[in-house]
């Protein structure tokens, strides 16, 4: 081992300890990623149940995927979850990352409040928002008894349910985008916001057509990962209703998770696991595709 | 210039290899207590026995009595238990079963009985029951031989039983000068009742005389029963819920509500003074004065300290029944120590029931005849046991089937616009019944008539 | 146009506060007061709704049962009691799962931050061919939910025997994570290149490179990816809900799932599970709440 290695050129060894290094991922990537999703796509081709070995279907899957109701109501559902827990939490983080920005005295001590919420687990954050919710005994009917609103459903009802799920998922989030906005706007330097007073530029003229622009790059990475995370929620309607009531919470992940472990049909599982990750592909693909429009980058 | 690189060139100070030992040590101890906590401690004198049952607090006193009595009668075998989460049990025995790592004993449920059963599973314990005291006769069990048959093979023995029976706020019925329910009481009867007792109470509550709701294992479901109706035909091979006594059944089970009154709606329910949700069971507010209860909540009624209850059989059309079934005791078919497995298993059906009966905070009741009449379980609770056990004939029958959680689940929804707003019941039904014929449709190998009657002794 | 050196006079005027202004500098000045006023409110308000929960629950785990269902609801206990936490230590052994996920936790964050580290240099620091594909790869695996693996990987796991081990959980950290590598290449970048060059020029090998000047230089990094691994391991429930049978092998994360579909619930012993289940986590958040933030972000605090 010696002899050899002393005879390999520099570029061959730093070529070896490279991938050297990488081993262990490399292992984890065979075992514990692409290797099993690799096998996903083998299962989702055939009918297994565990009990009994696999049996080839060849499409049988996809073609009974895209009949079945439940199937497409977990994509509405999880669109609808999408759809407004990402505006929302970075409309509302942008707005208090605004507010957070000026020099004034404590605005580190309510960035540590907001992001508090970001290290409690799904599951003590479901518990405690189930509480919440109680529309017997809940704190917010009781709010809002106050100014004379309610009593609302919340998790109780197949219409207020999702909404529900989605004020949990923006009050946890919030912490994350207030965060990262306030990054971006501490890096957009003030001579620009200067150069616009001088021509005569009004806060909300400022606030459109520089922050705006300036902060394109952190929308769009905002935006990317709030879209990529939200698609897989799965863990909230787990812990707090369970795909109810009546389907109305039902996620696309819940659907895999229910018709892979609850129902134990492996092949219809992975196959709707293989057709939302080539959603959530296509869909980054043309995120990233339609970046140089929407973003605006410093040179 | 080249050089060799070894990592033993890396001049390590002694403070580096302290930490990198400390580090490594300490991963490897945490990693390994994987490995301990789910090695065996067995020594080469000793059998040990892998066991798996259901993980519910209300279980757990038993278990481990149980396993107690059993290990101290039997020196020579140990029982290494392994309790899981009832909702990720059964993945979990058919991951088992893909791997070839099946549990030596382990609890079985009649839904997946049959999938198991026809993977080759489970052991073939006919000669073994033959050979054994055990008969059939002891225990109560469905006569089709549900969870415990399989092409004229025993496989289980029944562990417990799950049934429903009718349970009356006796504090309220004596009220309200009522005669209390009695056993296979009439429909009529029942619609009666339950009128007398809808009413706002003097503190301004509303009562409620019954509770109807969407489910196929209490409510409804039980409604179809006695009207002698089933979910699935004969063969088990089609659903049946569209026959004219099952829609007789359910529609009389959603005319409570929204008809006569005398239940409370699911969306009103939650409005209920004391409801608390996530039991699901409104019993407890006290406001309701029949239920079809299933003794599997036991734990949760044993909490009622405000009124007096009480069960008794249920109604009766055509039959005085409800919806039951059971859990059963399997060996697995790998199993290395057959003769310890078949040890345990006798015992569990046998002292292990009297075990049952007797250990107190139990929710559980006994498959065996005997045990349900042992004093102290009819001692300890205040209701009759006997509302739940008598009659069982008319409680178990064939509804399981190896897509059961799927056509239950497609019925069910279905019946959800039914019992929240009227819709019509019929359509409900015929609409969902070519989805149910497609789901069975998923197992062709499943016919009902591979059951058989089990051998009586 | 105005001149560069009377932009910096006005801001000047601006920035000063109670010295030397005009009539109009006057009403701005109360204009400006009211601004911080009402910014200062609302700052206050949306805190309270981030936050109060948070304080609901553990205001409810210290109540009596009787008090917990009623309404109107009170917000102060009246009789500060522990009950709610004695019941639920007897129900479920929670000592037992905070130690389960405190060990699960701690291997996991050694795992991730030792493979994340040795990838994360391999490559920044090295040069090989195919270096950019295996990290697109990497990235790409961010994408893949766990729940489109979940079934292959649970019939490995049965195959190989380890599930009802925690050896499903901790390996794959030994093995690299994809978050942990994007976040230590970002920041090793950060490091001059030359100083690794003029290490190798002394004949320092890579791996000493990495342990010596790498690791040290990025100790900041390290913290932060420590903290927010050992954070996610420790709420993760669906990884050990899967693998995991025996309850007494359980992660606090699961334990909590438990009460949730008990039949009963009494909310003032869930609020007690959920706040012991928390507490560590916030305690590592006031301590280190700067790593946690750049680790969970990737971005640090400027001023």
């Amino acid at each position: 081992m010696n002899v050899s290695f002393r005879n390999r050129t520099p570029k061959h060894r730093e070529t070896l300890w490279g991938w050297g290094l990488m081993v262990p991922t490399l292992l984890g990537l065979f075992f514990f990623t692409v290797g099993p999703f690799l096998v996903a796509i083998y299962i989702s081709f055939t009918s297994w149940s565990l009990f009994q070995g696999p049996v080839w279907v060849g499409l049988a899957n996809y073609k009974k995927m895209f009949h079945d109701p439940l199937f497409w109501t977990s994509w509405w559902n999880t669109a609808v979850y999408t759809g407004f827990s990402v505006p929302l939490s970075m409309i509302i983080g942008l707005g208090i990352a605004v507010l957070l920005n000026r020099k004034l005295r404590g605005m580190a001590f309510f960035r540590v409040l907001f992001f508090a919420p970001m290290t409690i687990g799904v599951v003590a954050s479901g518990l405690l928002w189930a509480w919440m919710f109680s529309p017997q005994y809940g704190l917010l009917n009781y709010i809002f008894h106050f100014v004379g609103l309610g009593p609302f459903r919340w998790l109780t009802s197949a219409s207020t349910c999702l909404m529900s799920i989605i004020i949990v998922g923006v009050w946890r989030a919030l912490g994350f985008t207030i965060v990262i906005f306030l990054a971006g706007l501490q890096s957009i330097p003030e001579a620009l916001y200067d150069a616009a007073a001088v021509d005569g530029a009004g806060g909300w003229r400022k606030f459109r057509h520089i922050t705006i622009p300036m902060l394109s790059p952190t929308i769009f990475f905002s935006t990317l990962i709030g879209v990529i995370m939200s698609f897989q929620v799965f863990e909230q309607t787990y812990v707090m209703t369970q795909g109810g009531p009546g389907n109305s919470t039902l996620t696309i992940i819940y659907f895999i998770y229910q018709n892979g472990f609850s129902y134990l049909r492996m092949g219809y599982a992975s196959a709707v696991s293989v057709s939302f990750l080539l959603v959530i592909v296509m869909g980054t693909t043309l995120l990233l595709r339609f970046q140089d429009r929407l973003v605006h980058y410093e040179n | 210039m080249t050089e060799t690189v070894k990592l033993q060139d890396i001049p390590v100070t002694r403070r580096h290899a302290l930490g990198m030992a400390g580090a490594a040590g300490a991963v490897g101890a945490l990693a390994s207590f994987g490995v301990v906590t789910s090695e065996s401690t067995a020594s080469a004198a000793t059998t040990e026995l892998e066991v798996w049952m259901y993980d519910e607090p209300s279980r757990t006193a038993i278990q481990n009595a149980q396993i107690a009595a059993f290990e101290k009668a039997n020196p020579g075998i140990k029982i290494k238990l392994s309790r899981t989460d009832f909702g990720t049990y059964y993945t979990k025995l058919a991951a088992a079963i893909a791997s070839g790592t099946l549990p030596d004993v382990f609890m079985m449920s009649g839904a997946y009985f049959y999938s198991a059963v026809n993977s080759g599973a489970l052991m073939d314990i006919t000669a073994r029951v033959k050979e054994s005291k055990i008969s059939m006769n002891d225990y109560y069990y469905a006569p089709t031989g549900e969870d415990i048959s399989w092409q004229g093979k025993t496989y289980g023995i029944p562990g417990e039983i799950d049934t429903v029976a009718l349970a009356y706020n006796e504090t309220m019925f004596k009220e309200a000068g009522l005669a209390l329910p009695t056993a296979g009481m009439s429909w009529a009867t029942l619609l009666k009742s339950a009128k007398a007792l809808t009413k706002k109470r003097a503190d301004g509550k509303q009562q409620y005389g019954f509770y109807s709701r969407n489910s196929s294992q209490e409510a409804w479901g039980s409604f179809v029963r006695q009207n002698g109706g089933n979910f699935l035909n004969s063969t088990g091979t089609k659903g049946a819920l569209h026959t004219a006594s099952a829609l007789e059944a359910i529609q009389f089970s959603v005319d409570l509500i929204h008809k006569h009154k005398v239940s409370p709606s699911p969306l009103g329910v939650s409005s209920l003074p004391g409801y608390i949700e996530s039991t699901g069971n409104p019993f407890l507010t006290g406001l309701l004065g029949m239920k079809f209860q299933g003794n599997y909540e036991m734990a949760l009624l044993s909490q009622i300290k405000d009124f007096k209850w009480n069960v008794v059989q249920m109604p009766r059309r055509v039959k005085a029944g409800g919806i039951g079934w059971y859990q059963s005791w399997v060996i697995g078919s790998s199993s290395k120590n057959p003769d310890a497995a078949w040890k345990l298993l006798n015992f569990l059906v046998t002292e292990g029931q009297t075990i049952m009966a007797e250990t107190p905070g139990r929710g559980l009741t006994p498959s065996l005849k005997s045990a349900t009449k042992n004093p102290l379980f009819q001692k300890s609770t205040a209701p009759d046991m006997r509302g739940w056990t008598s009659g069982w004939k008319d409680h178990f029958d064939f509804s399981f089937h190896p897509a059961w959680l799927e056509y239950q689940g497609i019925y069910s929804k279905a019946l959800d616009p039914c019992f929240n707003d009227n819709a019509n019941v019929k359509d409900a039904i015929m609409g969902a019944t070519p989805a149910v014929n497609a789901a069975l449709a998923n197992y062709p190998w499943f016919n009902s008539s591979k059951l058989s009657q089990v051998g009586i002794k | 146009m105005r001149t560069k050196p009377e932009l910096e006079s006005k801001k000047l005027e601006f920035n000063q506060s109670g010295k030397k202004i005009s009539d109009s500098q006057a009403r701005t000045k109360f204009g400006k007061q009211l601004i911080t006023g009402s910014v200062y409110l609302l700052l206050i308000l949306v805190a309270l709704v981030v936050i109060f929960p948070i304080i609901w629950m553990v205001l409810t785990s210290f109540k009596l049962e009787g008090e917990v269902q009623v309404y109107p609801p009170t917000i102060l206990p009246k009789a500060w009691s522990l009950s709610a936490y004695r019941n639920v230590f007897k129900l479920y052994p929670f000592w037992l799962f905070l130690l389960n996920s405190f060990l699960i936790s701690i291997a996991v964050t050694v795992g991730t931050l030792i493979s994340s580290s040795m990838a994360a240099f391999s490559l920044v620091h090295l040069r090989f061919r195919g270096r950019e594909v295996i990290f697109l790869a990497i990235l790409g695996t961010l994408m893949v939910p766990f729940a489109a693996t979940m079934v292959p990987i649970f019939i490995e796991m049965a195959k190989v025997h380890w599930l009802n081990t925690w050896y499903p959980l901790i390996v794959p950290a030994f093995l690299g994570n994809a978050y942990g590598i994007f976040l230590l290449r970002q920041l090793f970048r950060g490091i001059p290149r030359e100083l690794g060059e003029a290490a190798k020029l002394d004949g320092c090998g890579p791996l000493r490179i990495l342990c010596f000047i790498y690791v040290p230089l990025s100790k900041s990094a390290f913290a932060a990816l420590g903290v927010v691994t050992f954070i996610n391991s420790w709420n993760n429930m669906l990884a050990p809900l899967i693998f995991v049978n025996d309850r007494n092998k359980m992660p606090v994360s699961v334990g909590l799932a438990y009460l949730n579909g008990q039949g009963s619930s009494i909310w003032s012993w869930i609020m007690a599970a959920s706040t012991v289940s928390v507490v560590p986590l916030l305690l590592m958040y006031a301590i280190g709440q700067k790593y946690v933030v750049m680790g969970m972000t990737m971005t640090e605090r400027n001023k």
